[in-house]
């Protein structure tokens, strides 16, 4: 997707010894103003802003392909900074309250690109709370002079339709139902203090929420089965939950944060699904959402839309447009508010808003619980190309809304080993166990699928699996999982339950374990090592 | 206990495997022999049997267990196991299995057990398997057989797997690609293109293409291709992809300029960062600048200087500018903001920039005629080498701003690699001086400089306060004058470098009613380093201004009490957990009111 930047000069910042001026340049063809006096919390703003950067920066695949620049919004109440990762794992969002700042002169709302580089990230570290700070968002550039220069710089970027395709999921997942804790920075911080100082390139390594009824929730760091009590963390669940979450490192980008930060919370969408962290510090609010499926596994993108109900029953085209326009005046709406504006049922009004998401025309405030305008691009998406229907995704849908895929048993296939793993404390031995979900079930009114199995992983991966169905005899796995196994992994999804993935090693299992197994083409093959972080115990930051 | 050796665990898996047990049963006891050495080496005897036996329970066991080469009592002697005579016919028959089962995985480890350097035989079996194969599912099985990493194929096998299927074929063919340098295949991409693929034959271009054909490509283009926008297009489709090491793409961007001028600049610029490395050894800047110079295009002239050029050639320039006596001050001026970078043209990826070199003499030069840039966008530049005239430059004229900056670079330098620390005597004298005329603006000028240390700059502090006067004067000797102006302690427990904000709290911790009430005014940043990863000196700095804070009121104590008792949740190692236990007794016993139920002490009297 080809997306056209044009700023007239870099954004800079400018300090001497007495004042200080945050000058973004932002997109002139979509020209949006600011220029305000920061009133407070001016050490938290860098703070925030600086973690945006890593944000932008965090890429655990290195690759370089052109993303988009971090996304600006300027509503009434509240000034919205968006970024999206390179990897498209991990998506960010800084709000600042309004009454933070001394407003000079007219504010124009609405949203455009922001030239946020490297350079800027670093430059805010000379922001100072003693300083009179000016924020200055403006299309016409600023002075290069004496500040820096480049100059002009107008570019077409060629955005992936990957990349834009997570964004746009991501906008959508956080929207839908979930589990909400509000915690304790510190109890956060303790998970992500105890990985830093141990780190598991063993499986499983997922961070699980516990919920017990009457209890705290808690967090459950694997394979250690390490918990960490959240006090006073109320779910309010009458039976005991448990929900999964991959992808735990990526919590680091929060640490800066969580020290000044007066409470978090934590959104779980479900098991593998996107979750989200709202860390609040005085006026500012910092959204960190994180993919819960890798965007490369070829089971991950359908057992998404599946599992979370994206591209489902599509609203009429002049009912979006009507409820686009109305969001553009409200700039922000609950279902319940654009129901009420469009004498629609409050489901209804759910599904448009949602879509609207979808569209890259709104996005989700998770904390206020609805939904804001945002127009990500200029010129709208081409949905059909980015959201191409998937034929088996929707047999799938089907299969399942009329009740056709049944689940005949769901059992665990645990295989054991004992590791030593580092904990603060020095090296334990834990019997690790890794188990895989084999499914077998049938579907209905369909003679040749008498049996469909299907074996998957702990992260929700179909790793291996055989149906009766043509396209399976004739492709086996190599184009992805047949309609039938689609559905039967969705059917199946309550009943993989996620348990303890460690144990005590007890003596008959030390006997047992030798010397490293397997020679050495096995020791290549397998990532089974198990390291210290080195700069993890005494690590010291510098100020962020 | 002591590993078998590869008799006695063969005589195990073979009672083993005689056993009349359940498959699971069996899974579990050979789960158990899998942890001795031998036990892969075994694999010619288990795998096969297992495999026939129940593939779906034991393909797991037999993946990662696999094995090729025998055991025998020590990693020093091990023996590749050959396939050969009753061992190869056992293994033949498991591998025909696998192959009429499409069991890819296995097949791929069985085949590279069976040919292990024979990439003649790998192509010719390729091409039969895929002619054989009927149906483009099957072709696409028999090239997942055969999906050998690191492998790479001829141009000849190439076009027979792309003629048989093109569509299962192009994929495989892109994976399997040999090195940048063996030729381009014009023949695949001829066919590629006949078919209307000209996708697949333009990725072939920009994978195999060298530097010195890829220069007439260009030249073709440029001359056939009239609109500049449609130009920079073609230009940026057959730009080289994969590994660029060998590739030195200089040439051809010189080349379109030549041809094109302006029109092309759009597809040149972003891609100068990329020729960077090759282009500054061989100092192929010179071409570009004499272009760019004979058109006057400056933003050419800048990312050229920023990206390839060594610090000799922009020493030269500069100084070329700088002593131009026919040029306009403010054409002069243009020139330098935009050598001065900061934007993102002559960048790298998202605007990363290098830092320029400018030498001592071109500084002073620029500083004669340009303070206010030397102060602005180049005050970085001419910091990076040895600015010592330009420091007795800016002493000399009172410049404040340009000396505490400087000042705030060689309070870093410890002599090793980070530059001459003598050269930072002239501003300890300066300083030192300062401090005992006026010792107000001592502090206000200490605190700016500090304030302008990079994070992370300081690795050794203690070999930094004993080998840098300036350092010394500024981190130990001066902590009691920063108390006048709390603006400017403020700014210390701001500053980005830990080492000025652990002053900052050694500052604080001062036994002095200014610093009990500061150090309560900013209980904001000073509660967050009960939190934050910090070393023992440090924390225990933090834990004193944090004593100090609580000494001032009572809400100021419960805060600090109420973060303390959190910090105990940490699992940071090292971290002074005895020592925060103190930092709340001292609470404690000042403010008693604020002791729990559990934190008053009982007091027993005798029995009345």
């Amino acid at each position: 997707m080809i997306v056209g930047v044009d700023y007239a000069s870099p954004s800079v910042f400018r300090t001497d010894g007495s004042a200080a001026l945050l000058g973004m340049a932002v997109d002139a063809a979509r020209p949006v103003r600011f220029h305000g006096r920061l009133m407070r919390d001016i050490f938290l703003v860098r703070v925030a802003l600086r973690a945006l950067g890593e944000v932008i920066r965090s890429d655990e695949t290195l690759s370089l392909v052109d993303i988009l620049d971090p996304v600006i919004t300027v509503h009434p109440d509240r000034i919205f900074f968006e970024a999206f990762s390179q990897d498209q794992s991990v998506y960010a969002n800084v709000s600042l309250d309004r009454d933070l700042f001394a407003l000079q002169g007219e504010m124009v709302t609405g949203t455009t690109n922001v030239d946020f580089t490297d350079g800027l990230s670093n430059a805010l570290g000379d922001m100072r709370s003693s300083r009179e700070t000016w924020l200055r968002i403006d299309p016409g550039g600023f002075e290069v002079a004496t500040v820096g220069s480049g100059g002009h710089f107008e570019a077409k970027v060629d955005v992936p339709d990957e990349w834009v395709r997570g964004f746009l999921e991501v906008q959508g997942a956080m929207a839908l139902p979930g589990t909400h804790l509000r915690v304790r920075p510190v109890d956060l911080l303790a998970a992500i203090r105890y990985l830093r100082f141990t780190r598991a390139r063993l499986s499983p390594r997922a961070l699980r929420y516990e919920m017990q009824p009457g209890e705290d929730a808690r967090i459950v760091l694997e394979p250690w089965e390490h918990a960490i009590p959240l006090k006073g963390a109320a779910h309010g669940f009458g039976e005991p939950r448990v929900i999964r979450t991959w992808g735990r490192r990526r919590l680091r980008l929060l640490e800066p944060l969580l020290p000044f930060a007066d409470s978090v919370d934590i959104f779980l969408k479900g098991r593998a699904l996107p979750s989200f962290y709202g860390v609040r510090m005085g006026g500012l609010r910092f959204i960190l959402g994180l993919t819960g499926w890798s965007g490369r596994s070829w089971s991950g993108g359908a057992a998404f839309e599946l599992l979370s109900g994206a591209g489902a029953d599509p609203a009429p085209a002049a009912l979006v447009a009507t409820a686009r326009q109305r969001l553009r005046e409200m700039f922000a709406a609950s279902p319940q508010e654009m129901a009420t504006a469009l004498a629609v049922p409050v489901p209804e009004a759910a599904r448009l808003l949602q879509r609207l998401c979808r569209l890259g025309h709104a996005f989700y405030d998770v904390e206020e619980r609805r939904f804001r305008h945002r127009e990500l691009f200029a010129e709208p998406i081409d949905e059909a190309r980015l959201f191409p229907p998937d034929p088996r995704t929707e047999a799938a849908r089907e299969l399942l809304a009329r009740g056709a895929a049944t689940v005949a048993a769901c059992t665990p296939v645990e295989k054991r080993k004992v590791r030593k793993l580092p904990t603060p404390e020095g090296k334990v031995a834990r019997e690790i166990i890794l188990r895989d979900w084999e499914v077998t079930g049938a579907v209905a009114g369909e003679p040749q699928v008498q049996q469909v199995q299907i074996v998957v992983d702990e992260r929700g991966a179909i790793r291996f699996g055989r149906c009766g169905c043509d396209f399976f005899q004739d492709n086996l796995l190599n184009l992805g999982p047949c309609v039938h196994m689609l559905a039967l992994y969705a059917a199946s999804a309550g009943e993989r339950r996620d348990l303890a993935t460690s144990a005590a090693a007890t003596e008959g299992a030390r006997a047992r374990q030798g010397p490293p197994p397997g020679g050495f083409e096995r020791e290549e093959e397998e990532e089974e090592v198990l390291e210290d972080e080195e700069d993890g115990g005494g690590a010291e930051d510098g100020q962020p | 206990m002591a590993p078998k050796s590869s008799r006695e665990v063969e005589t195990l898996v073979r009672s083993v495997l005689h056993e009349p047990l359940e498959d699971a049963v069996l899974r579990e006891r050979l789960e158990e022999l899998g942890q001795e050495p031998a036990f892969p080496g075994l694999t010619w005897l288990w795998g096969p049997e297992l495999y026939r036996r129940n593939r779906v329970l034991f393909r797991p066991l037999i993946l990662s267990r696999f094995g090729t080469w025998e055991w025998r009592g020590g990693w020093s002697s091990i023996r590749r196991i050959e396939w050969k005579g009753e061992t190869g016919r056992i293994l033949d028959a498991w591998m025909a299995e696998a192959d009429r089962l499409d069991d890819g995985e296995l097949f791929r480890q069985l085949y590279l057990w069976k040919n292990p350097r024979s990439e003649e035989s790998w192509e010719r079996d390729l091409v039969e398997r895929f002619r054989a194969a009927s149906g483009s599912a099957a072709r696409l099985s028999a090239l997942d057989k055969l999906d050998l990493r690191w492998w790479m194929l001829g141009q000849d096998t190439a076009i027979a797997l792309y003629e048989t299927d093109p569509r299962a074929a192009a994929p495989f063919i892109l994976k399997h690609l040999p090195e940048r340098g063996t030729g381009l295949w014009r023949d695949l991409m001829a066919r590629a293109r006949q078919r209307g693929d000209e996708g697949f034959a333009l990725t072939l271009y920009r994978n195999l293409i060298e530097s010195r054909p890829w220069v007439d490509d260009l030249r073709e283009l440029c001359d056939r291709i009239a609109d500049p926008a449609a130009l920079c297009r073609a230009l940026e489709r057959h730009y080289p992809t994969g590994s660029m090491w060998d590739f030195d793409s200089g040439p051809g961007l010189i080349e379109v300029l030549r041809r094109r001028g302006r029109d092309v600049l759009p597809f040149v610029l972003p891609h100068l960062w990329d020729a960077r490395n090759r282009w500054r050894l061989r100092g192929g800047a010179n071409d570009l600048l004499r272009i760019a110079r004979d058109h006057d295009w400056i933003d050419l002239w800048a990312a050229v200087l920023r990206t390839i050029a060594t610090p000799d050639q922009v020493d030269a320039e500069l100084r070329q500018l700088l002593k131009d006596p026919g040029r306009p001050p403010a054409d002069v001026v243009r020139r330098l903001a935009a050598l001065a970078g900061g934007g993102r043209i002559g960048s790298g990826p998202r605007g990363l920039s290098s830092v320029l070199t400018v030498k001592d003499a071109t500084a002073v030069l620029l500083y004669e005629r340009f303070p206010d840039l030397v102060r602005g966008p180049f005050k970085s530049h001419v910091a990076e080498g040895s600015p010592v005239r330009l420091t007795r430059a800016a002493i000399d004229a009172r410049d404040e701003e340009l000396v505490d900056f400087l000042a705030s670079r060689m309070a870093t330098r410890t002599g090793w690699g980070s530059g001459r620390v003598d050269e930072a005597e002239p501003l300890a004298d300066e300083y030192a001086q300062l401090k005992a005329s006026d010792p107000a603006a001592f502090s206000r000028r200490a605190a700016a400089v500090l304030g302008q240390i990079p994070a992370f700059s300081i690795f050794s502090y203690d070999r930094l306060v004993r080998s840098n006067r300036l350092a010394r004067l500024l981190f130990e000797r001066s902590a009691e004058s920063f108390l006048a102006d709390p603006g400017m302690v403020e700014d210390l427990l701001e500053a980005p470098e830990i080492h000025v904000q652990a002053l900052a709290y050694r500052v604080l911790g001062l036994d002095d009613p200014r610093a009990r009430q500061l150090a309560a005014a900013r209980l904001d940043l000073l509660l967050a380093t009960l939190l934050r990863p910090l070393h023992r000196t440090t924390r225990l700095l933090a834990f004193a201004a944090l004593a100090n804070a609580a000494r001032v009121s009572a809400a100021a104590a419960a805060r600090i009490l109420a973060r303390a008792r959190e910090a105990f949740d940490l699992p940071d190692r090292g971290y002074p957990k005895e020592e925060l236990a103190g930092l709340l007794g001292h609470i404690l016993r000042l403010w008693p009111e604020l002791r729990g139920p559990r934190e008053r002490p009982v007091v027993w009297g005798s029995a009345a």
